[in-house]
């Protein structure tokens, strides 16, 4: 009666110990169990890749795995190894480590040193190669071993290396995009990582069946560039052999539709590998095309042609005199590389006279010349998608000293990008509509679904359709025997362009001696035009009686102008001489610019 | 025996006797079933997990397949394979690529013909871009 008086009182007790827990601590006991037993685990996103017009890959994610210990979950007791037919007793924290060292190529010491006891998470090693961490786990697991797992990893690859580095750009450590396009497009290549709720047992298995909340992962999308890789490889094997041969500072090329606005290859010199980023300096990764303020120097002067043409003030015949090379206007003395008197306004653009050009700009007016560079997209951002463009400067009128209206014609006192400049000859090209330039075609989803399609635009009319077609006969003479730039002709096409050269800007104000920026810009083939280029070297190491664009820069875009109309199956517009004649062996120069 | 002294017999329930059997059976197929419905849950919870590794693994190598092949068909592999002699191009000289000529230049072809026009007039069928 005693006993079952005392076991009715100690049930009491546990009873009421257990509803008090239950009533009172239960939410608390059943966090602290979840904490134990429920994990949210991630389920990683795979970032999109970027890819040419052809569908080519230029950037990709590489699975791979982590290996990451659970030291708490180690075996502590020695076990039975044969090693050469004897039987010994192994630690199998050793044994552990001694297969790690071996397959991740780590100290076996250091290994050691991290399996500190009760140390639930440690990363052994990121970024392991999907071979080798498989390899390793089953290696573990032959050897009953616990407590290694392995967790989704990756990384970028660039199959190109260093072909269209500065336009793909790179990603940090974390996968997010810092530049180029996979800083520009960060947010469609991303994509969303997802989570669930898993029930590990005592053992760290997942209970499948007990998942909780799921949420599935979305993949990044596919980023498709206006990019032909096919060009883009031209373009640059082309600066390349101009960079070798003239040792520039730095150097740019960019080919462009002007149609569409479409970039089809983009390259600046120096350059960077992609999948060696960490030993790139700052220098090599500018992409020069956007980044680099330059004065243009002559090329400028289709801004000043297309003003005066545009607003009827002159027509293509009409006769400037060009003070036989040397004029004096407000003090100054403005000289011509090339001494003419009276000549056409077509020839000021021909013969690239600095004297015609400021006298036709004077004609033009303060107001108006500012107007038409800012409506031939200067002094402002063409709205590229590629981080870190420029806007240029163009100082507004006011700001203008007397002599600005007879140097800005001829590309000095502004700074514009390489960019700007092809644009602003693309609406040349295309009927004086300026584009705005693209460089990503379209989004595409993993399963390749059209996500987002980036149609052409148009800026605006810049000039007219009836001043393109005065001004771009004058354009093609650049690139005749008569003109600066013979040396970009292209065999069997018509084409249009303007040279440039211009004295590099001194960082403590005026003009260094000896270094030029020379440049060509032009078009082909003329009747219809289909690629825009410009080729553009900083301070050529050459004779300084040859540093002009015409000379250094304009063979350069001859040669890629060339391959690329056959690479596109662009048909001639005119003969092409018999192989064996050469049409610039033929002709007399009589100036460069 | 007295004729009067009536046998006492235990009359057997069979209903009851089969209702109990019944609610046993039932009771016991019941937890048995859930019993293994419980452990057909963990067996296709493992299966349905080991098939999910298992896909991971094949999108992973697939992707790692789809790299290397990226990786060996890029521009630069094969300009590199090319430089190292396992490829090799051939160039295509001027004087074998037949040229389409516009109108104008078809129809002086087509006059000049007798006067030894190196121009000829061929049916090529235009693949230019966009």
């Amino acid at each position: 009666m005693l006993v079952c008086g005392v076991l009715a009182v100690v049930f009491t007790v546990f009873s009421g110990r257990l509803i008090y827990l239950q009533i009172n601590q239960g939410e608390t006991f059943a966090a602290l169990a979840n904490q134990t037993q429920i994990f949210k685990q991630v389920i990683p996103a795979r970032r999109g890749s970027i890819r040419d017009a052809h569908g080519e890959i230029l950037a990709s994610d590489m699975p791979l795995r982590r290996v990451v210990v659970d030291v708490s979950r180690f075996k502590t007791e020695p076990r039975d190894q044969v090693v050469d037919g004897k039987t010994i007793k192994v630690d199998p924290r050793e044994q552990l480590a001694g297969i790690m060292s071996k397959a991740l190529g780590l100290p076996v010491r250091e290994l050691l040193k991290k399996f500190t006891p009760n140390r639930r998470y440690l990363v052994v090693k990121h970024q392991v190669s999907v071979q080798t961490a498989d390899d390793l786990k089953k290696q573990a697991d032959d050897l009953k071993l616990s407590g290694v797992y392995l967790e989704p990893d990756s990384t970028r690859v660039y199959p190109d290396g260093s072909l269209l580095c500065h336009v793909i750009g790179f990603t940090d450590f974390g996968g997010a995009g810092i530049q180029g396009i996979e800083k520009s497009m960060n947010n469609y290549l991303e994509g969303h990582s997802g989570y669930r709720y898993i029930t590990r047992n005592r053992a760290g298995q997942e209970l499948v069946q007990s998942r909780g909340l799921e949420q599935a992962a979305h993949d990044g999308c596919n980023v498709n560039l206006t990019i032909d890789i096919g060009l883009q490889n031209i373009v640059e094997r082309e600066l390349d052999a101009a960079v070798k041969k003239y040792a520039p500072e730095n150097a740019t090329a960019i080919l462009m539709r002007p149609k569409t606005g479409e970039i089809v290859a983009m390259a600046s010199r120096p350059y960077f590998d992609l999948n060696a980023r960490l030993a790139a300096g700052p220098e090599q990764m500018k992409n020069r095309a956007i980044i680099d303020m330059i004065e243009p120097g002559s090329t400028f002067k289709i801004v000043t042609l297309s003003g005066v043409l545009n607003e009827h003030l002159v027509r293509p015949d009409t006769t400037v005199y060009c003070e036989n090379g040397r004029w004096e206007y407000a003090g100054k003395l403005l000289h011509d590389a090339h001494p003419i008197g009276e000549c056409s306004v077509h020839d000021v653009l021909v013969h690239s006279s600095n004297i015609g050009a400021a006298k036709l700009a004077l004609q033009l007016g303060e107001n108006r010349l500012y107007n038409y560079i800012k409506l031939l997209g200067f002094g402002e951002r063409t709205g590229i998608d590629l981080p870190g463009e420029i806007n240029g400067r163009v100082a507004p009128t006011r700001n203008w000293t007397k002599i600005s209206i007879t140097r800005i014609p001829m590309g000095q006192g502004v700074c514009v990008t390489p960019l700007q400049m092809v644009m602003a000859m693309g609406a040349v090209a295309n009927g004086g509509r300026l584009m705005m330039p693209q460089i990503v075609h379209s989004i595409t989803d993993d399963k390749d679904m059209p996500v987002a399609e980036f149609p052409p635009v148009v800026v605006r009319q810049a000039i007219s359709p009836e001043t393109v077609r005065e001004l771009i006969p004058a354009l093609e003479d650049v690139v005749s025997p008569r003109g600066t730039a013979k040396g970009a002709a292209v065999p069997g096409y018509g084409v249009g362009g303007k040279t440039g050269t211009a004295q590099k800007v001194s960082p403590a104000g005026g003009y260094m001696t000896g270094k030029y920026v020379v440049s060509f810009v032009g078009f082909l083939p003329t009747n219809n035009p289909e690629l825009v280029g410009m080729v553009m070297l900083d301070n050529a190491n050459t004779k300084p009686n040859e540093n002009y664009g015409g000379l250094v820069a304009a063979p350069v875009f001859a040669s890629i102008a060339g391959q690329a109309m056959r690479y596109l199956n662009i048909e001639p517009t005119m003969p092409i001489p018999p192989a064996g004649i050469n049409p610039k062996a033929v002709v007399v120069q009589n100036s460069h610019d | 025996m007295n004729p009067n002294s009536k046998r006492q017999n235990n009359r057997l329930q069979l209903a009851a006797l089969l209702r109990w059997v019944v609610i046993t059976v039932f009771l016991g197929v019941a937890g048995l079933s859930y019993l293994y419905l419980k452990n057909q849950l963990f067996v296709l919870g493992t299966h349905r997990h080991s098939m999910e590794q298992e896909l991971r693994d094949l999108i992973a190598q697939n992707s790692v397949l789809g790299n290397r092949v990226s990786n060996l068909t890029s521009f630069t592999a094969l300009q590199r394979r090319m430089d190292d002699g396992f490829l090799k191009m051939l160039p295509i000289t001027e004087h074998v690529v037949a040229h389409v000529h516009p109108q104008e230049f078809t129809r002086l072809a087509a006059t000049d013909n007798s006067a030894g026009n190196h121009y000829q007039t061929v049916a090529h069928e235009s693949n230019s871009r966009r």
